[in-house]
């Protein structure tokens, strides 16, 4: 899979301040990237950077193995920025002719309604945008993004103002876009429980900096603090406890619920547990490696950050 | 050329949408009736039949001279404050610049947006007050209609389109590139003003009115000139930190 976006070294300095400092990072063909950190991390900068709307100070950009400031290179780039871009006075119809006309689609108003119906919109096409909720709003300007059939969209906050139902579609179109046309999305959010939901890949900026970077599961095991659940068909015999506690750097927990928690350590080999478990009968339903959720990855990280 | 267009047509549109654009448009048929009464004041202190004539022609030449020029900057203001200073202050042209338009199309666009119902109206107006004026006013002194010079109908139809073009590429020039564009727009008050004084001033040195599309031609080359050098420092960055964030 060959890098959709590449940025390698990036700095930018805006007003004699370090928005970004030394940023390398690559989204991958058919990744959804969640793209986090706190307000005034730089991730509206780097956005504006992939789309050409700013110049790196330092370092190499491309996005689709091409110079991002190229005219074509945005040809196959969708986007939906943290203001949207719709005109209030146009139509929502006209509204996307528009920039369907200005990426060159042949047959607009085909594509257009194709968009509109996808989005769910195709019966308030004639109404102006001014009249739009935040919610269809945002689902306009995803139908926008969409017109032109990128290879890649870049989406900042697409969900943001939407209804729960609405964002549940919107994830949806997100995944369908990924699985069945295998696009490319850059997901910047700072809705957590959609990042994780949806992206396989993540990077967390927090003061210009990446301060992790790479595949969402693989971080969330690596944070995961250790813990081993262990569910069993019958509760476990306190003299079998004894026995997995005086192994080296394993610690049982907690056991509730069938549910047996047991801290482990990172040099642990976790079969020795089932080995030693499966030999005193004991019954195995599931067995799993807890993960850190993302939420406590993204806490953790940013107090990391500000304590330094 | 294409892109062009799209952006110069969304923006016309959209301005022509607006109210403010007709009462603008009002304004400037006020302006012309106070302009016409200039005439009668001064017809009837002439008792020459020649003279009369003379001046008739004169009068009805400079609205072919003045006029769509002046009309064209007036009337500038209100299409550029849709076509760039309502897209700053929402963020769209954010938008509009990352695709796959290049800047300069934007601005040619925007300025063309600007440029070609601006002088759409300007020279409408001036015909609409050539002809009436000759029949309410002036034919019933002179007795026949007066056709304006061919160098006045050049210069309403060309030298001027062309000159309120350049002065308008160098405004939306910097109504992209400062925080203020609203400050930018009063340049075509400026200039509006600029031109009421200016030619009443040339009329007192004794400066005839045929010279004027010789001035405009060389405005224009002063205002390519500066828009060529304000080109060079457009980019992309500083429309966006321009707009308001």
């Amino acid at each position: 899979m060959y890098d959709i976006i590449s940025l390698e070294h990036v700095n930018k300095e805006l007003g004699g301040r370090e928005i970004l400092k030394d940023v390398t990072l690559a989204v991958k063909q058919g990744d959804i990237f969640g793209y986090l950190g706190p307000n005034g991390a730089g991730k509206t900068t780097t956005i504006r950077i992939i789309l050409g709307l700013m110049q790196a100070t330092s370092g190499r950009v491309t996005a689709l193995g091409q110079d991002v400031q190229i005219t074509t290179t945005r040809q196959k780039i969708g986007f939906v920025l943290e203001t949207d871009g719709l005109y209030d006075n146009l139509t929502a119809y006209d509204d996307l002719v528009y920039y369907a006309k200005l990426y060159g689609i042949p047959q607009p108003a085909q594509k257009v309604d194709e968009m509109l119906k996808l989005v769910g919109l195709l019966d308030r096409a004639k109404d102006k945008v001014g009249t739009y909720s935040k919610g269809m709003r945002q689902r306009l300007a995803l139908a926008r993004a969409m017109s032109p059939d990128p290879e890649l969209l870049v989406l900042d906050e697409p969900t943001a103002g939407v209804d729960p139902t609405g964002q549940i579609e919107i994830r949806q179109l997100m995944l369908d876009l990924i699985q069945k046309q295998g696009k490319t999305i850059l997901l910047s959010s700072h809705n957590l429980d959609e990042v994780q939901r949806i992206c396989n890949r993540i990077a967390l900026i927090h003061k210009g900096q990446i301060r992790l970077y790479g595949e969402l599961e693989k971080l969330q095991r690596e944070m995961g603090h250790g813990g081993v659940e262990i569910e069993t068909v019958e509760p476990i015999n306190p003299q079998i406890i004894v026995e997995l506690n005086k192994l080296p750097d394993v610690g049982v927990r907690e056991q509730r619920n069938g549910v047996l928690t047991l801290n482990v350590g990172k040099n642990v080999d976790v079969s020795i547990i089932v080995t030693l478990l499966a030999s005193r009968g004991v019954r195995i339903e599931q067995f799993k490696k807890q993960q850190a959720s993302l939420e406590e990855m993204y806490t953790t990280i940013v107090k990391e950050a500000e304590q330094k | 050329m294409n892109k062009i267009w799209i952006i110069a047509r969304k923006d016309i549109s959209e301005a022509f949408r607006s109210r403010s654009t007709y009462i603008f448009i009002l304004i400037m048929l006020i302006l012309t009736i106070s302009y016409v009464s200039s005439y009668n004041a001064h017809v009837k202190t002439l008792t020459d039949q020649r003279a009369i004539d003379d001046f008739s022609r004169s009068f009805l030449n400079s609205l072919a001279y003045v006029l769509p020029m002046m009309y064209s900057i007036f009337v500038c203001s209100i299409f550029a404050n849709y076509s760039v200073i309502v897209d700053k202050a929402k963020r769209n042209i954010e938008s509009l610049m990352a695709t796959p338009v290049t800047l300069n199309q934007i601005w040619i666009g925007k300025s063309l947006a600007v440029t070609l119902p601006s002088i759409m109206i300007g020279i409408s107006i001036a015909i609409i007050s050539f002809f009436g004026m000759n029949f309410g006013f002036v034919m019933p002194h002179t007795h026949s209609f007066i056709f304006p010079d061919v160098l006045a109908i050049i210069s309403a139809i060309i030298i001027a389109p062309v000159l309120v073009f350049s002065i308008v590429t160098i405004v939306i020039n910097i109504q992209l590139i400062v925080s203020n564009p609203r400050i930018a727009n009063l340049v075509f008050t400026g200039i509006f003003i600029l031109l009421v004084f200016g030619i009443n001033a040339l009329g007192g040195l004794g400066v005839s009115i045929s010279f004027f599309p010789l001035i405009y031609l060389g405005l224009i080359v002063l205002c390519a000139g500066i828009s060529f050098i304000l080109s060079r420092s457009l980019t992309k960055e500083k429309v966006l930190l321009s707009s308001k964030m």
